[in-house]
């Protein structure tokens, strides 16, 4: 019974009486549909494919295409990750992002809140309560002033607390988003909604989505590398850099401080550069032959692929290599090579920028300043991360716009939620160290480079810093800004998967925050 | 792991869009989706009830799913492409009256025999065709999905480490037991809530079937992810094949496959007495042939090369056979890692 049903719907809807014309735009809307549907699931198909690509590509190529047609991410199946043109024109090329994980205190650093510091030992006002989850706050909290003195700096008149002097110098080309606002209240989850879109696992990273869309400058490296300092790796874990239902190809990278960068990098003890030649010579040679005997195009990628692991040994290796820099530049830094540090991977950001990696990103752990204990108080730990950052970043931000790199690049800071104005006081109780909870409801991020308004303040929170009063931005306005800045529209970069046009924003509408484009 | 008892169960309420925190009532009893045949009115909701439902005659899916599952098994893609999805939004059978057919023989004249339906596909004359294609078959039907020639892919991450295991002659066949933990790279065990510690294994755990490697859902065995694993987070329903650098730099440089090469090296300067007979004997260990005149020829230039280029004492090993010296050992390695590395070896 069903199996006759089965019969009636294999009927190909596009038999019947239609004319030539129209039967032959259907076959080719057919053919684009699936384009996009097999994409790397053809990996496989190999030449054949590549026949059909080319005699398609003129309806991949933007302005071509009307407004409602799908994007052609398909590739040469030997080189998954070879560059795509986006959407449309574009100004930033790659992107640098510095998350802080743990969720770094925006009143610390960037929230001025004069009438919270006036405020600072009251009880916390009922209506701040009422309704709200909190991780550990419960009874009624004390409402906490910054810890440290603010100032105003530049011509944009930025405010900014003496915690980042270095980073200071360069708020004229910064822009800060003072009201992003998360659905999250807990580290993982919030990591995985800021990096996928998704608070539950099994989505593609935002990395994975751009390096999917615009493949990589350097097939020699990864095109999305992570690097992890601050002692731990973020709670949400390597889920954060995950190709989720996207090809695995489209992972990020993580790259270690210590032994190989990459794993398996290294050629094993006792084999030569020219011994490893060698091999793969013999290796090519009868891969070949292989061919030759078979037809397979998946033999003609292997061949391909064995090359490029060849060449990425080398290069991979040199990229990560710190020693390669001068003194002088370590130092700006604050370098130590052999250090997992924040420093250390601020350097090889750029470096990795330099030789053309599309995605790199970073996690400093170590910033959930509850006031738990000593590494962790806004008092106390909290200055230590702030040192660990402070001179990198802003030695990041000055090589690149040296370079002329900061006008192509897109350099992201912050975390996964904000912290409350309140002081923590787990248990009911007054706590040793001092501390806020988590606050999903307000944080700031800054962006500079690329496609960004420098020297601006977008959004506005309340007198304590606890609600935004102007401007909302949501994770997935932030992600769609990001696409536009990259150029796409957010609609158009998706994927098929579960019966859905998958996209980074997901399904609720977003909004691309044109106020702080440039 | 057992079934709770129902006095143990618990009320299951709808949550409004999936958020836990929010949760709608009324309380909800278990039952199939509408769209499928319904669950006979009197039966209890329980396992049971749902098994024979998933097998009465009137549940034609599950024997269409089932061989359309063992299809993509042995040829690399189902019938239907997503094995997932048999919905409006999967993708349509290539083949759809052998989809049928075989379901319902499965079904009815095979009684859900799983080892005689893949008798009859093995032993299929398209299942036996060459794999060989011309330039014209691959440009007209590039993934073989109207199966002219034989199927051919790539083996699955577990495959790839089970097969140096035992083509080296290290695979242990101890069968079930604890997850085990074969070596793995320093610093890549990831245990961010406790202080769990991978260590890689010795003796025979150490060379276990694929299956029995330790799972980790923040920690995937690194290896298998790049060869297209899943890395557990979510049901993988079908894993999408890939071809990268990075799994060219596992098979060469993975310890695990080191240690494979020089025990495979070991059992092939054992075999005979010739350097032509032990690559042979490498062949058929690894790709389950013999070797053509010029792969021999290939393989034995560049055994010489190795052997020339071998400092001695740089390979510190038992020696393995009569007269065997390091510096033949280490080439043999050498050759040896090639042999695995091979497209011939890689591709089923």
């Amino acid at each position: 019974m069903v199996m006759a049903n089965s019969r009636v719907r294999s009927k190909d809807p596009s038999a019947g009486e239609v004319g030539a014309e129209m039967r032959s735009q259907v076959r080719m809307a057919a053919l684009r549909a699936q384009t996009r549907r097999h994409f790397l699931r053809t990996l496989g198909s190999g030449l054949g494919t590549l026949f059909v690509g080319t005699s398609l590509a003129q309806y991949a190529k933007p302005g071509k295409e009307s407004a409602s047609a799908a994007l052609d991410f398909r590739r040469d199946p030997s080189s998954p990750l070879s560059e795509l043109p986006p959407q449309f024109a574009a100004k930033v090329r790659r992107v640098i992002y510095l998350h802080m994980a743990g969720a770094p205190s925006q009143l610390e650093l960037f929230e001025h809140k004069p009438d919270l510091k006036r405020l600072d030992g009251q009880d916390c006002p009922a209506s701040f309560l009422a309704g709200k989850r909190f991780a550990f706050i419960s009874g009624i909290p004390k409402l906490l002033g910054s810890q440290y003195p603010f100032h105003q700096v530049g011509e944009s008149g930025h405010w900014i607390s003496d915690r980042l002097p270095h980073l200071e110098r360069h708020l004229d080309d910064i822009c800060f988003i003072k009201s992003m606002r998360t659905e999250q209240f807990n580290h993982a989850p919030a990591q995985l909604l800021v990096h996928t879109g998704n608070a539950r696992l099994g989505y593609p990273s935002f990395g994975s989505w751009v390096l999917y869309g615009l493949g990589t400058e350097n097939q020699n490296l990864p095109g999305f590398i992570v690097l992890l300092s601050g002692g731990k790796s973020p709670d949400g874990g390597k889920q954060l850099w995950s190709s989720g239902f996207l090809p695995s190809v489209y992972q990020g990278v993580q790259c270690r401080s210590h032994g190989e960068p990459v794993l398996y990098l290294d050629d094993p003890p006792g084999t030569s550069r020219s011994l490893r030649r060698d091999m793969l010579d013999a290796i090519d040679k009868i891969n070949q032959q292989t061919y030759a005997a078979f037809g397979n195009p998946e033999t003609i990628t292997r061949i391909a692929q064995y090359e490029m692991a060849f060449r990425m040994q080398m290069d991979a290796t040199d990229a990560m290599d710190i020693h390669k820099e001068p003194d002088s530049v370590r130092a700006r830094y604050g370098s130590k090579p052999g250090e997992s540090s924040f420093a250390n991977n601020c350097l090889v950001a750029r470096r990795l920028a330099e030789r053309g990696v599309r995605f790199i990103q970073l996690y400093h752990w170590g910033w959930d300043s509850h006031g738990a204990d000593a590494k962790e108080a806004l008092n106390l730990g909290f200055a230590d991360r702030c040192r660990e950052v402070d001179q990198s970043t802003a030695a990041l931000l000055s090589d690149l716009k040296e370079r002329g790199m900061l006008e192509d690049t897109l350099v992201v800071w912050g975390g996964e939620f904000g912290r409350t104005p309140m002081r923590e006081n787990r248990n009911g109780q007054e706590m040793k160290y001092v501390g806020r909870d988590h606050n999903p409801g307000a944080f700031t991020i800054w962006l500079a480079g690329g496609g960004v308004k420098p020297g601006i303040t977008h959004g506005q929170t309340d007198e304590m810093g606890y609600e935004i009063v102007k401007d909302p931005v949501e994770i997935r306005d932030l992600h769609a800004t990001m696409l536009y800045m990259l150029g796409f529209d957010h609609h158009k970069l998706n994927y098929s998967f579960q019966g859905l046009e998958q996209k980074l924003t997901s399904v609720k509408p977003a909004r691309v925050v044109t106020e702080i484009l440039a | 792991m057992l079934e709770q008892p129902s006095y143990a169960g618990r009320e299951t309420l709808e949550f409004e869009r999936g958020n836990f925190l929010t949760k709608i009532g009324p309380a909800l009893t278990p039952d199939v989706p509408g769209l499928f045949p319904r669950l006979p009115d009197d039966a209890p909701r329980n396992r049971l009830t749902l098994a024979k439902w998933f097998f009465s005659p009137q549940q034609p899916l599950t024997a269409r799913t089932a061989v359309n599952r063992y299809w993509e098994q042995l040829f690399g893609t189902g019938i239907v492409e997503t094995l997932e999805n048999f919905g409006s939004m999967g993708e349509r059978p290539s083949h759809l009256e052998l989809l049928d057919w075989l379901a319902l023989h499965f079904e009815n004249d095979l009684h859900w025999d799983m080892k005689a339906l893949l008798r009859e596909l093995v032993t299929s004359a398209t299942y036996r065709q060459s794999a060989k294609s011309t330039p014209t078959l691959t440009e007209k039907d590039p993934r073989n999905r109207l199966l002219a020639r034989g199927p051919q892919q790539r083996l699955s991450a577990e495959m790839v480490r089970d097969q140096a295991l035992i083509a080296s002659g290290l695979l242990s066949d101890i069968m079930g037991g604890p997850p085990v933990m074969p070596p793995q790279p320093e610093g890549v065990w990831n245990s961010v809530y406790n202080d769990s510690k991978w260590v890689d294994a010795k003796g025979p755990n150490r060379y276990r079937r694929a299956i029995y490697t330790y799972i980790k859902r923040t920690s995937g065995y690194p290896s298998f992810l790049i060869f297209d694993a899943s890395d557990h987070d979510v049901s993988l329903a079908r894993r999408i094949p890939t071809n990268t650098p990075l799994q060219a730099l596992v098979t060469m440089n993975d310890p695990v496959y080191v240690e494979a090469s020089e025990a495979l090296a070991g059992r092939m300067l054992k075999a005979s007495d010739t350097t032509d007979g032990r690559l042979r004997c490498g062949a058929r260990l690894v790709l389950s042939r013999e070797l053509t005149d010029y792969e021999l020829a290939t393989l034995h230039e560049l055994f010489e090369k190795a052997r020339a280029e071998s400092r001695a004492g740089v390979f510190e090993r038992p020696a393995y056979g009569r007269g065997v010296s390091g510096k033949e050992q280490h080439a043999m390695t050498a050759v040896a890692i090639v042999l695995l590395n091979l497209d011939a070896a890689l591709t089923r």
